[in-house]
């Protein structure tokens, strides 16, 4: 490419306005700096419901300045005309090929996780071996904190090949699991609506969503399992605790006994094979 | 109107004080919920005659009179009123109390005016209240059901207990009309005092004085010609908002705003009474009061800060679903330890939410609107009320 060419795309440099470059650049990264502070403690400060759909415009917002700025600083340095317009386009579109391409990558599936509406915070999702609830989702990654107050911080790109598991999909509440392993000779019928009620009678319950038992017989034993939703996500393992805890002394109640030997022991990696 | 108003406080507030406790006794005592057992007669009497269910339910908020009400139209009626169960007698599953409640006779009327103590939110605690519904509907007698809102929402969502009865009864919530008619029929004195009741800040009339009063007659003229007077020269009543106030926020619980009105009364000490009326009816046998209503913008409402966390909501949420607990039953309840149970009790006695009484902790009504909105704001099971 001739070097004229190349000279000719940009602006001529005394009438480049680099103190309003400037200025674009830092006004936008102060907004998107307000972003991550002021919507995050408004999100605390207000009711559940709000937070769930204050949190996910984060990322959009940010999007949108980001934009925004590209499109103000752009015309700035660059004479657009058509010409120029393709030749920038191809010299970005190498770069990236070369450079920038997970980034990129990255970015797209970004965007496309706000359009499929794949995670949000609030959500509680599984992505690789990280479990947690999305505290970000900025413009190349999203944050996760797992219940053990890490936060892992996994690349959009994660969409285009792995399986994302989300347990609430925008909702407040998400659907819990506790399991019991008991010796099978007892009375199942006493033991289903013990259950059901240990669930009923829970402080964390969420009523407006159906509880249920399931029963299945093992080898080893009588599996069941207790799925209801708390009322909170956040409170999905004080939840799954309270109704083990208190399970577990409904169960003694009624006079049964948990599965005994190795089989029991192996049976948590069969807590799957059933739904 | 309203701009002729003086900018200055009509009264300075700390020309005045609390009233005293005759004076309370007075103007705005206990309320006497027996008065409205006659149109509570009247409704059940309709009921009896177009009844599809053999039981109805009489729903009522907490501090709403429900209950009281009830008990005295049982007692009035001559009908037998059920003590509810032992919390011992419900988690142990006893059923003598059902065997005790069944012999009593399927046809005789009887009132529950306590349902929601006949059960309580613990895996071994809605056995009883299962078999009861069940044998109350069922059963040919007529029988009335009183149960807290809050309950009743429990019963519904957990037990769908409104399937096997008929849509609940409840009190209408009191308006700004019903609340002004209420409070100025509480004053017991016997015609020897009257009450004038006026807005701190402007002067304006909370209660409108009744016409045929010779001091509030007068009273309103010297307001009307010294702020007020139209162009007409007729005088026209400047009414208060603060009814209007009360009643939204109290959601017309006439607990509730019952006791937001006892805390916005104020006096004038008998040395300096106001505007010179009391002096000139001195030599007359019935004395004037005015009495001044803090304006609804001073009212110390309790509110639960922003902290008030998990464990406070629920041990909130749980009394407001049974009613009066022990701290020993909310351990049962509860899955929190017995310290923090008790920690956070006395947290709430010492901010004015709670009230502890025979060793029953319960909700006051001044704390009860902030209290229903924090469990409203955190997505916990409310009433329909």
């Amino acid at each position: 490419m001739p070097t004229e060419t190349i000279a000719d795309i940009f602006q001529d440099p005394s009438k480049i306005g680099l103190l309003q470059v400037f200025l674009i650049i830092v006004l936008s990264w102060l907004l998107l700096r307000l972003i991550d502070w002021f919507i995050p403690w408004l999100a605390e400060r207000l009711a559940g419901g709000a937070r769930l759909y204050l949190l996910p415009s984060m990322p959009i917002l940010k999007f949108v300045i980001l934009i925004i700025a590209t499109t103000l600083i752009l015309p700035l340095l660059i004479d657009f005309t058509l010409k120029n317009l393709i030749t920038v386009l191809g010299a970005i579109g190498l770069a990236l090929g070369f450079a920038f391409k997970d980034y990129v990558s990255s970015i797209i599936a970004g965007i496309v996780a706000i359009y499929e509406r794949t995670y949000r915070p609030g959500d509680w999702v599984k992505i690789d071996q990280a479990y947690g609830e999305v505290r970000s989702s900025g413009l190349r990654a999203l944050k996760v904190l797992t219940p053990d107050d890490t936060i892992v911080t996994i690349p959009h790109a994660k969409l285009w090949d792995t399986n994302i598991y989300n347990d609430n999909t925008g909702a407040r509440d998400l659907l819990c699991v506790a399991d019991f392993y008991l010796d099978p000779r007892h009375e199942a019928h006493s033991v289903r609506e013990a259950l059901y009620d240990v669930a009923l009678t829970s402080i964390f319950v969420q009523l407006d969503h159906s509880i249920t038992v399931i029963v299945a017989e093992k080898p080893w034993g009588t599996h069941y399992r207790l799925k209801a939703y708390p009322m909170d996500g956040r409170d999905q393992f004080l939840f799954t605790s309270d109704l083990t805890v208190r399970g577990k002394a409904a169960l003694a109640a009624l006079g049964t006994n948990p599965a005994q030997g190795w089989p029991a022991l192996q049976s948590g990696s069969d807590t799957t094979s059933f739904e | 109107m309203g701009d002729s108003k003086s900018e200055e406080p009509i009264r300075a507030q700390d020309e005045l004080k609390s009233l005293s406790d005759e004076l309370y006794a007075q103007i705005a005592p206990e309320p006497d919920w027996t008065e409205l057992v006659t149109a509570l007669n009247e409704a059940l009497e309709k009921g009896l005659t177009t009844r599809v269910s053999q039981a109805q339910i009489v729903v009522g908020a907490p501090f709403s009179g429900i209950t009281e009400t009830l008990e005295h139209w049982a007692k009035h009626r001559g009908i037998k009123i059920i003590k509810p169960p032992s919390p011992e007698t419900i988690l142990n599953q006893e059923q003598q109390w059902l065997q005790r409640l069944e012999e009593e006779g399927s046809a005789r009327p009887l009132v529950i005016s306590h349902l929601e103590r006949c059960y309580l939110r613990h895996h071994h605690g809605l056995k009883l209240i299962r078999q009861l519904l069940q044998w109350l509907s069922t059963r040919p007698g007529y029988c009335v059901l009183g149960c807290s809102s809050w309950a009743w929402a429990y019963f519904s969502k957990a037990l769908q207990a409104e399937k096997l009865f008929s849509i609940p009864w409840t009190l209408g919530a009191l308006n700004q009309e019903r609340l002004q008619q209420w409070f100025s029929n509480l004053n017991t004195s016997q015609q020897q005092e009257t009450f004038i009741f006026r807005q701190l800040d402007n002067g304006d009339f909370v209660i409108p004085p009744s016409r045929d009063d010779s001091f509030t007659k007068r009273t309103t003229q010297k307001r009307f010609t010294s702020v007020s007077v139209d162009s007409d020269d007729t005088a026209r009543t400047e009414a208060s908002t603060f009814l209007t106030d009360l009643a939204a926020y109290s959601r017309g619980n006439p607990g509730v705003a019952w006791a937001l009105w006892r805390q916005s009364l104020q006096g004038v000490p008998e040395t300096k009474n106001d505007d010179h009326d009391h002096a000139s009816d001195l030599d007359k046998p019935t004395q004037n009061h005015t009495i001044w209503v803090k304006p609804w913008s001073q009212i110390q409402h309790l509110a639960l800060s922003e902290s008030a966390d998990r464990s406070t909501l629920q041990i909130l949420h749980t009394l407001l679903l049974h009613g009066p607990l022990p701290a020993s039953l909310l351990i049962e309840l509860l899955p929190l330890s017995g310290f923090e149970i008790r920690r956070i009790l006395t947290y709430l006695e010492y901010r004015n939410f709670l009230i502890s009484a025979r060793g029953q902790w319960q909700l006051t009504p001044l704390g009860y609107p902030a209290v229903r909105q924090a469990l409203e704001e955190e997505g916990y099971l409310l009433d329909s009320l």
